[in-house]
């Protein structure tokens, strides 16, 4: 047995035991640590968390009923801290670099305005996708609706770079490929007409993505790796459209 | 809709902060998840405790759940199990527990709570179900059992090592040989499968 091959089924061994929780303390804390930078590992992980799920016999046991209200409160108590935490952030950096401080005003404004007039404008919204960047900013969010298979944008993003296109993509859940939607040469596109087979693509969507690309669009059809934003991409039944 | 999308779908829409979708994830899975968090922990107050804790990560680690790559039970399911082990290093409840119902608590036989089934436990999960138990029958009954006190009752190697009257550095060779055996039987039953 080669020593590859033995370290590979140790690393294996020690995703079996982390899984099934048998790895403690330092041990644990140390393989959870490896466990974000390794694909293999999570591969690893990944499996004995399906596979040992059979061994679960799915009894019920109902929590108490306090537990729902607690978690609410959390959830609210979190959200409120952010948005203060957020207009605390946004005063300071007013005063400190204005111009930068008047723009987002607008921005939100903006976000404020969209809103109502996107609702009288938008007879059903059947998918959307909140596309954010790494840092969980939305730089756009798409919306379709069916009936007339437009897409609707609105966006956080204040301008793009003159020689420069953006380009929006959907990775289907049927096979994981990337696909084009749409080449976007102005954050002033607040609507794009799919055909057929791009709404197709878009019913299929996993996740809608962002790229960064030469003027036009990439010339081989396959993103390119500046990836600005990504979203997945959640379809509402007819009677449930809230947002 | 099969019961996965549908969960799937719920996951997605906490993205969107759409905190009615949570009630619904929390009314067809809490019940569920709430027992296999008591099986670990022992204790209706700290199961309560670890399932909100588990649902406050559902709810703000949604957007990096990834449909394509574990089903949606089995994402949260190891949400829960993972708070679950985490509550038990820092409580002794469970070592005292352990102590006081040795004799008349057999934890693999043991069922609390009712029975109703979650919604999700379709073919799949029998298949999966099938899947293990027939590769575990081929190690031996020590080994078997160790893999389900750790899996399901949250039990240390030093615990599994008092049950069995052995050593841990024995504990540790099964569970190493018995997971390495098992997955062999699992990935040869998945590509029979396919």
């Amino acid at each position: 047995m080669s020593g590859r091959q033995d370290r590979d089924e140790s690393l294996d061994s020690l995703a079996f035991e982390y899984v099934a929780g048998t790895l403690r303390g330092e041990e644990r804390a140390d393989f959870a640590q490896q466990l974000k930078a390794s694909d293999v590992l999570q591969e690893s992980v990944l499996f004995w968390e399906t596979q040992l799920m059979g061994l679960q016999t799915h009894n019920m046991r109902m929590p108490a009923p306090s537990v729902w209200g607690n978690i609410v409160g959390k959830v609210n108590a979190s959200r409120e801290g952010g948005v203060a935490a957020e207009k605390q952030g946004f005063l300071a950096r007013f005063w400190q670099w204005a111009p930068t401080s008047f723009a987002a005003a607008i921005l939100v404004v903006g976000l404020f305005l969209f809103y109502p007039t996107l609702e009288s404008q938008r007879p059903n919204t059947d998918y959307i996708a909140v596309l954010t960047d790494d840092t969980g900013r939305a730089l756009l969010t798409a919306l379709t609706a069916e009936e007339n298979k437009d897409m609707w944008l609105k966006w956080e993003l204040e301008a793009l770079d003159e020689d420069r296109s953006v380009q929006l993509w959907a990775i289907s859940k049927r096979d994981g490929e990337t696909r084009p939607i749409a080449v976007l040469d102005s954050v002033s596109i607040d609507k794009v007409p799919l055909d057929e087979a791009t709404w197709r693509l878009v019913t299929d969507a996993e996740y809608l993505v962002l790229t960064e690309e030469e003027l036009g669009g990439s010339a081989i059809d396959e993103p390119s790796d500046r990836l600005l934003a990504k979203g997945i991409c959640v379809r509402f039944s007819p009677d449930e459209r809230r947002i | 809709m099969d019961a996965n999308d549908e969960l799937v779908d719920l996951i997605a829409r906490c993205t969107l902060r759409d905190q009615h979708s949570l009630k619904l994830l929390y009314d067809k899975v809490g019940g569920y998840l709430n027992a296999v968090i008591f099986k670990i922990l022992k204790s209706d107050e700290l199961s309560n405790e670890v399932l909100q804790e588990a649902f406050i990560q559902i709810w703000e680690n949604a957007s990096t759940y990834r449909p394509h790559k574990a089903k949606a039970l089995t994402w949260m399911t190891s949400i829960a199990r993972y708070r679950a082990l985490d509550r038990l290093s820092v409580e002794k409840r469970h070592a005292k527990y352990l102590q006081e119902n040795d004799e008349e608590n057999d934890v693999l036989e043991s069922a609390e709570g009712s029975h109703t089934d979650t919604p999700d436990f379709s073919l799949y999960a029998s298949q999966l179900n099938h899947q293990i138990e027939q590769c575990l029958s081929k190690l031996s009954e020590k080994v078997q059992q160790s893999v389900k006190l750790a899996y399901l009752e949250g039990f240390s190697r030093e615990e599994i090592a008092e049950k069995h009257n052995t050593n841990t550095n024995t504990v540790k060779s099964w569970l190493r040989r018995g997971s390495e055996r098992l997955k062999t039987c699992l990935e040869g039953k998945i590509e029979m499968n396919r």
